[in-house]
């Protein structure tokens, strides 16, 4: 028998950077059930980390009760990594990559990855670069067609101060001789990021470096549009219904991409009654989701 | 490269759990150290310790992940919590020193369903703040009767005081009176909840250059009730005065952000006060103590050996 299990979890990731991560699983009758089992590792949010309020904190107990386990990840994008200099976009893929090792070296071999919003970009650019053989598939939710679009459209819509553009120069200018070896970075605040006022809960913060990789014109890793072709495996994309966020057309345009690359098996499942946090329905999301990752059961 | 699934944290001294412990609308999260280490006549410790992270921090990180491993092995039992000031409480205006404390009575009163008698509170720079002043508040033994001893780490005599100095000595930008002027408009009476809070960032308030490392962020509202001249609740010494149980002061010789001469009047303000229990201790260590957690964790077993054991 094996026991139900929460376990905290700490490892590196091939640079150094401390992963903490949530194992989550119910209880098997034997060991080789657990492995056999598809498990979901689970990536994050902007600000995100494995306790934060939706789907990092009600799926995975969600999927347990239906017999799947998680691997809640809190990786370098987490908490105040974008603020603070040390969350750049294309380096998030080594924790991805190293928790994906520790799941193959326990013994997993059906892996999931769930990427969340943020995470959902971070899980594609993960998928197109030699994905380790036992991750099977991906699960899309809230997935932005393009970060740097996104955050360009965001910040017109609210006429944000800084401009997008505007930030687009200063960066250039902190970050020479280029924004890969520069030792200079700043943090700064975009007032009117997220909505019409100045106030603390519509700002968002970034330091330029963070910003660049993430946000900016030449983040290519985060254009999901432009490298989704390149995931072979199937693909399910769940968003929300009233989903103000990320818009309807964006998971419906990536898919177009995946077909006309050639990958036939990817789903898209709007979830009614949800916003940008699918687990705002819990039950039609879960549903969703045990019935796709059924196709990965022997 | 690989990497393997053994919890780093793991020891055959405690077993680790997640707890979310309800809070009106929402949950404190924390992570429960449970010390399997257990008496000669096989009771279970009464004691156990409550760790509140500094600046940003969350039961993740520093002396709340490193030291309750090193309590367990010494018998006690330690829950590390997430208050309204961890992570980007203070960033985004919800980080109110004085609104920790019914999360702490929270805590304590989830501690007590559990059996506990002695309660210890223990805190790391801002949290030296929280649970300073928590004890100052809650020092009715007759109300409070388990709230039985207080630890800080890194505990800045005054935070109001500590940064300004800092931000003086270190030449930030704004200056201290520069943010001080906004912040008094955007405090004035009446304006609670009315949108008129920013969030603000000082350059240059944790180090001589520019670098993100060096920078602090607030809302004028958050700075004004942590670091503000009326800060009141987050000056220590006037907490301190208040406090009669056991007091364990630990400080770095070599910490860049608080001075050692703060924990040293913070004792004496203590001992004036009438405290007959305080003990005051410093490693050679920096602001995080660093390579040193083992020497912080013998310290603090050894001051709780002597009053809470057997």
């Amino acid at each position: 028998m094996v026991s139900r299990q929460r376990r905290l979890l700490s490892f590196q990731a091939e640079d150094g950077f401390l992963i903490n991560a949530l194992l989550v699983s119910g209880e098997f009758t034997r060991e080789k059930d657990l492995y056999d089992t598809p498990i979901v590792l689970l990536v994050h949010g902007v600000l995100g980390h494995f306790l934060a309020r939706g789907t990092p904190r009600l799926l995975p107990n969600a999927l347990e009760e239906n017999g799947i386990s998680s691997f809640l990840i809190n990786s370098r994008m987490a908490f105040t990594g974008q603020m603070f200099g040390g969350a750049i976009f294309d380096e998030s893929i080594m924790d991805v990559e190293a928790a994906v090792d520790v799941l193959v070296k326990e013994g997993f071999r059906k892996i999931i990855i769930l990427g969340w919003s943020l995470g959902a970009n971070i899980s594609v650019y993960y998928a197109v670069n030699n994905p380790h053989p036992s991750v099977k598939g991906l699960i899309l939710e809230g997935c932005s067609s393009s970060l740097p679009r996104s955050n360009k459209r965001r910040l017109e819509k609210w006429n944000s101060v800084p401009s997008y553009d505007h930030i687009y120069q200063i960066a250039k200018k902190v970050l020479r001789p280029d924004p890969v070896t520069t030792q200079n970075d700043r943090v700064f605040i975009i007032y009117r990021a997220m909505g019409p006022t100045f106030d603390p809960s519509d700002v968002e913060l970034y330091t330029y470096r963070t910003w660049w990789f993430m946000r900016g014109p030449e983040a290519y890793n985060a254009k999901t549009n432009e490298i989704i072709s390149g995931v072979k495996i199937p693909v399910l994309f769940i968003h929300g219904a009233e989903d103000y966020i990320v818009g309807h057309e964006e998971p419906e345009s990536l898919v177009e991409i995946l077909n006309t690359a050639g990958n036939q098996n990817v789903q898209l499942s709007f979830i009614p009654d949800a916003r940008h946090d699918c687990m705002e329905n819990p039950a039609a999301t879960v549903d969703t989701l045990i019935e796709w990752l059924s196709n990965f059961k022997d | 490269m690989k990497t393997s699934m053994k919890d780093v944290n793991s020891t055959k001294y405690m077993e680790q759990e997640l707890v979310s412990i309800p809070f009106g609308k929402s949950k404190i999260d924390g992570l429960y150290y449970n010390s399997t280490i257990h008496d000669e006549d096989n009771k279970k410790n009464e004691t156990v310790i409550i760790h509140v992270h500094g600046f940003l921090g969350n039961f993740l990180d520093g002396s709340q992940r490193f030291l309750p491993p090193i309590l367990a092995e010494g018998g006690y039992s330690s829950l590390a919590i997430n208050t309204r000031m961890a992570n980007f409480g203070l960033f985004f205006g919800y980080g109110i020193l004085n609104d920790t404390i019914p999360q702490i009575d929270r805590v304590v009163e989830y501690l007590e369903e559990l059996g506990y008698k002695n309660i210890i509170l223990s805190g790391y720079s801002l949290g030296t703040s929280i649970v300073l002043r928590y004890a100052a508040l809650r020092k009715d033994a007759k109300k409070f009767p388990h709230l039985k001893g207080v630890i800080t780490l890194a505990a800045p005599y005054s935070m109001p005081d500590s940064i300004r100095r800092r931000w003086n000595r270190l030449g930030s930008e704004p200056s201290y009176d520069e943010v001080l002027e906004e912040a008094k408009e955007i405090i004035k009476p009446g304006r609670e909840g009315t949108g008129h809070d920013r969030t603000i960032l000082i350059y240059k308030a944790r180090g001589d250059s520019y670098r993100p490392e060096h920078t602090e962020i607030y809302t004028y509202r958050t700075w004004w009730y942590l670091a503000g001249p009326e800060a009141h609740t987050a000056m220590g010494y006037k907490q301190m005065e208040e406090i009669k149980v056991p007091i364990l002061l630990i400080q770095g010789w070599y910490d860049e952000i608080v001075k050692p001469d703060e924990t040293h009047d913070l004792a004496q303000v203590a001992l004036d006060a009438g405290n007959k229990d305080v003990s005051a201790f410093y490693v050679n260590a920096g602001h995080k103590f660093e390579d040193k957690e083992e020497e912080l964790g013998d310290i603090i077993v050894r001051w709780l050996d002597r009053r809470f054991k057997g």
